[in-house]
């Protein structure tokens, strides 16, 4: 699926091919440390980012940075 | 006052399959009106709860009595779209809130969807559906919701086939795909609309968004 912008489509391809990974062969089977894809997620994250700005989309979250754990 | 629209869908798969075709679903052939997906923020927190954020955009089709309504120029045709979910595993609940961040000033669709495994049969899930659409348009309060409740009845099962569609794909690759049914025309939803609406832009004098 396209993403927003050209920029992040590798990326994105790149980290939704490893959270789906993760998805079926550990977290339903109960195994949710979620270090497998963070590395990946950083990066597509900060694509996404700038792209919305572009953009010009408000999104309160972006404005408030969450400082949880991420995948 | 706002319109609400209750449905339920189910789905001959098991929970756990459905989420992870809900994560797969774009693109697919019932789909051709959205036009980007990306995930935003996630994170998972200590009960096993994932929480994501995504952002999609989409192909805003309107009638072409309420044209007039949009400003010229292409970027009010697209509607950008956030989508929150909740995927709990201990409770085999997930629940997505899907509502829309732009033509506020025109309407605001929200619908809220949970999946459940099928109480009688686990093999089977159940997804039940409510979406509230407001319009604060003046003149257009009640012509624009409805039609937006008409649009949504036929989005939310072209969105549930194309669900189906990749679950068939992801989980059931030795059968043949189910028929795809032919995609209707929002368009001509309108038509009984139209001459009420015909009504209102005589007598209106309202022209911009």
């Amino acid at each position: 699926m396209s993403s927003i912008s050209p920029a992040c489509q590798t990326l994105k391809d790149e980290y939704d091919a490893c959270f789906n990974s993760w998805f079926s062969e550990h977290y339903l089977k109960g195994d949710t440390t979620a270090d497998m894809c963070t590395n990946l997620f950083k990066k597509y994250q900060a694509c996404i980012k700038e792209a919305i700005k572009e953009h010009k989309i408000t999104l309160w979250e972006l404005e408030n940075e969450p400082t949880t754990k991420k995948n | 006052m706002v319109k609400t629209y209750i449905s339920q869908w189910l789905y001959t798969f098991p929970w756990s399959q459905v989420v992870t075709g809900f994560w797969q679903k774009f693109p697919n052939p019932y789909t051709g009106h959205i036009l980007s997906e990306d995930v935003y923020d996630r994170t998972i927190t200590n009960d096993q709860i994932i929480i994501t954020k995504r952002l999609l955009t989409k192909t805003n089709k309107i009638p072409r009595w309420g044209e007039f309504l949009f400003s010229r120029g292409s970027a009010s045709t697209i509607a950008f779209i956030i989508e929150e979910s909740i995927c709990d595993l201990k409770q085999k609940t997930f629940t997505t809130v899907t509502k829309n961040i732009n033509l506020k000033s025109l309407m605001t669709i929200e619908e809220t969807c949970i999946y459940h495994p099928d109480k009688n049969n686990e093999s089977r899930t159940i997804s039940e559906k409510k979406v509230i659409a407001t319009s604060e348009l003046f003149g257009f309060k009640t012509t624009l919701e409805t039609f937006a409740i008409q649009r949504y009845k036929k989005n939310q099962e072209l969105a549930s086939l194309g669900l189906e569609f990749i679950l068939h794909e992801l989980f059931l690759p030795h059968l043949p795909l189910p028929t795809i049914k032919i995609t209707p025309d929002t368009r001509s939803l309108s038509s009984k609309l139209s001459a009420k609406a015909k009504k209102i832009l005589k007598s209106s004098n309202n022209d911009s968004v």
